[in-house]
């Protein structure tokens, strides 16, 4: 197996974790305008509650079992901290000033992380792998050794298939509707009987959830500790700025773009120490030249 | 606790609240959210520190001070005028986001930069992820070279630094320039219907504003003499925004009191043995502060405008 696929998989698979934080990020942003910054701690807790169940969860579970149970676990714990963050943190500022509510985002952020150092006292935790069956060996192909966890392949299907439902919903449900109307003109909204904080509330869950899930998809392969949730979330939220903030496609599509552009760059021969920078970097050119995002629409600004 | 302890306290006090006053002319009084101070205080320091390792004249003493000072100004003048250029036609919560993911870069890139020794350090490679430092070296390279090692940058140099640095920038934002600025923090088309060039006025106070960012950076080198990448993350550019916030937007001398008070914070903590909760109350009071207190202690005034409110209320 050459160099060139073995980057583009790595970053296809750890794009499908992007694209699954991007979408709270652009749910949340769409409907209140808000750079929840928190959005990368609901992933990191939700790796920590997928953790939880599975030490409680009897040793000879099949893991056909387990596993949807971590991950259905983490996706409820991202929801309910999201959920609680909102109506504790957000809901109060929400008619102050925009720096007012970032700064708060910034401050939930911090304060979870540093809460969550309590836990195990800050000391990394991973999973038995052994435990997990044949999921966390490296994949054999056709092509040969491609030196990636089955497991990791398994996150680009789930990380589409849960877009797929988030889109369904937001396009067809009632309540994706009310989403949408709330995102458009919360006032109108309101005066047409949709329950305007409920909604938001809502928008959090769903959010929280996807962080959860993907929070403890990618335990299965790295080690879980309180600041796993800062860098993924600054690149999560980039893919959503990229991909057109407020758009789920865009969120996804840009997830992707980030997790490939950073592995592609180190076969490329950038050091891999700088490829975080390769993120950021496509952020302040993706900034300039379009602004809106790839699939996002113009706000034209009026006097 | 110690003279000394207290000294270094108050010396990052000030090292602080010129960073603070210096954000406050980009956020407080042009209105533009940057998230990336610790960028340029960070190119300030690593300028300051290069300078001194390279171009130290043992003759000048004290003055080699402010050759680092020049330094660390301009190179941070430069890059602020690099990135602003694009940067500034951003709105907003994507121009907060663009400097935010500036700061990164440039911590990024220290991390994994390394430089040439000098005649200092001779065939070592100084800088990455242990930065550049005078302290962790032997007695002999000290005794061969004391004026690299002098901590030029005292607590009095800081206070003088801290005072200049605000009389400037009080009278820019005094000045038809500061006016201008606060136009285009009310309404930017507005301002550029009155006449002013809003992206020139914008990337002027970016400029200015990183300037005095490095003017901290290198005070910061010169009284540490130690520094490396971990000192300039997200986090402290959160910090100097906090101390902006608290004192209040717009408010040059509400963000020295800011700086004062959030310095304080930390070593209150330490003091009274509560070390290993700093970090959450520091969150926690971010938050609060927030829901307090959105316009800050002063709000947009200056100490002297707010004192003679006071009097005016008692007579």
């Amino acid at each position: 197996m050459n160099d060139f696929l073995f980057y583009l998989l790595t970053g296809l698979c750890i794009g499908a974790i992007y694209a699954l934080i991007a979408l709270g990020y652009t749910l949340v942003y769409g409907i209140i305008k808000l750079i929840n910054f928190a959005h990368g701690e609901f992933y990191m807790l939700g790796a920590y509650a997928g953790y939880g169940i599975y030490i409680m969860l009897p040793p000879n579970i099949p893991v056909w079992l387990s596993i949807p149970i971590i991950l259905i676990t983490s996706g409820i714990a991202g929801a309910l901290i999201a959920v609680i963050t909102e109506t504790v943190a957000y809901k109060p500022i929400r008619k102050s000033s925009r720096l007012a509510a970032l700064l708060t985002a910034i401050g939930v952020s911090f304060l979870l992380q540093n809460a969550a150092a309590f836990i195990n006292n800050a000391s990394p935790l991973q999973y038995n792998t052994s435990k997990l069956g044949s999921i966390g060996e490296i994949s054999q192909h056709a092509l040969g050794n491609t030196g990636i966890k089955v497991i990791q392949f398994h996150f680009i299907w789930l990380s589409a298939l849960l877009t797929l439902i988030l889109w369904l919903i937001v396009k067809y449900t009632n309540f994706g509707r009310a989403m949408r109307a709330v995102s458009q003109d919360a006032d109108a909204a309101a005066l047409m009987g949709i329950n305007i904080d409920s909604v938001i509330r809502k928008t959090f869950a769903l959010g929280g959830f996807m962080a959860g899930v993907a929070g403890s998809l990618i335990a299965f392969q790295s080690i879980i500790t309180p600041i796993m949730g800062f860098m993924p979330g600054l690149k999560a939220f980039i893919a959503a700025v990229i991909g057109g903030i407020g758009s789920i496609p865009g969120a996804f599509l840009g997830g992707f773009i980030i997790g490939i552009v950073e592995n592609i760059v180190v076969w490329f021969g950038v050091p891999s120490g700088y490829k975080d920078i390769a993120s950021f970097t496509v952020l302040i050119i993706a900034l300039i030249i379009r602004p809106q995002g790839i699939l996002g629409k113009k706000i034209k600004e009026k006097v | 606790m110690s003279w000394i302890e207290l000294e270094s306290v108050f010396s990052i006090i000030g090292i602080y609240a010129i960073l603070a006053v210096s954000l406050n002319m980009i956020c407080g009084v042009t209105g533009l959210l940057q998230l990336g101070h610790a960028g340029f205080f960070a190119i300030g320091a690593y300028a300051a520190g290069l300078v001194s390792i390279y171009f130290t004249i043992p003759e000048l003493g004290f003055l080699n001070l402010f050759i680092g000072i020049a330094a660390a100004m301009l190179s941070a003048g430069i890059v602020a005028l690099a990135l602003g250029i694009p940067c500034l036609r951003l709105r907003g919560d994507y121009l907060a986001i663009a400097t935010l993911g500036f700061g990164e870069i440039v911590r990024l890139c220290l991390v994994n930069i390394t430089f040439p020794g000098g005649k200092m350090f001779e065939d070592e490679r100084i800088g990455g992820s242990l930065g550049i430092s005078f302290t962790e070296f032997p007695e002999d390279i000290w005794a061969k070279f004391p004026d690299y090692s002098a901590k030029y940058a005292t607590l009095p140099v800081i206070a003088i630094a801290l005072i200049i640095t605000y009389i400037i920038l009080r009278n820019i934002k005094m000045s038809s320039i500061g006016r201008a600025l606060m136009c285009i923090r009310e309404d930017e088309i507005a301002a550029s219907s009155m006449g002013i060039n809003v992206a020139k006025f914008k990337i002027l106070s970016f400029v200015i504003s990183a300037a005095f960012g490095g003017l901290a950076g290198a005070l910061f080198f010169h009284n540490e003499l130690a520094i490396s990448p971990g000192s300039f993350t997200l986090l402290c550019s959160i910090e100097i925004l906090l101390m902006v916030v608290l004192g209040g937007m717009g408010s040059l001398s509400g963000s020295i009191l800011g700086a004062i008070i959030l310095g304080f914070i930390p070593t209150l903590f330490s003091y009274i043995g509560l070390g290993e909760y700093k970090q959450i109350f520091y969150a926690l009071m971010l938050i609060l502060l927030i829901r307090v207190t959105p316009n800050g202690l002063f709000g947009m005034n200056e100490l002297p405008k707010i004192l003679s409110r006071r009097n005016q209320n008692n007579a």
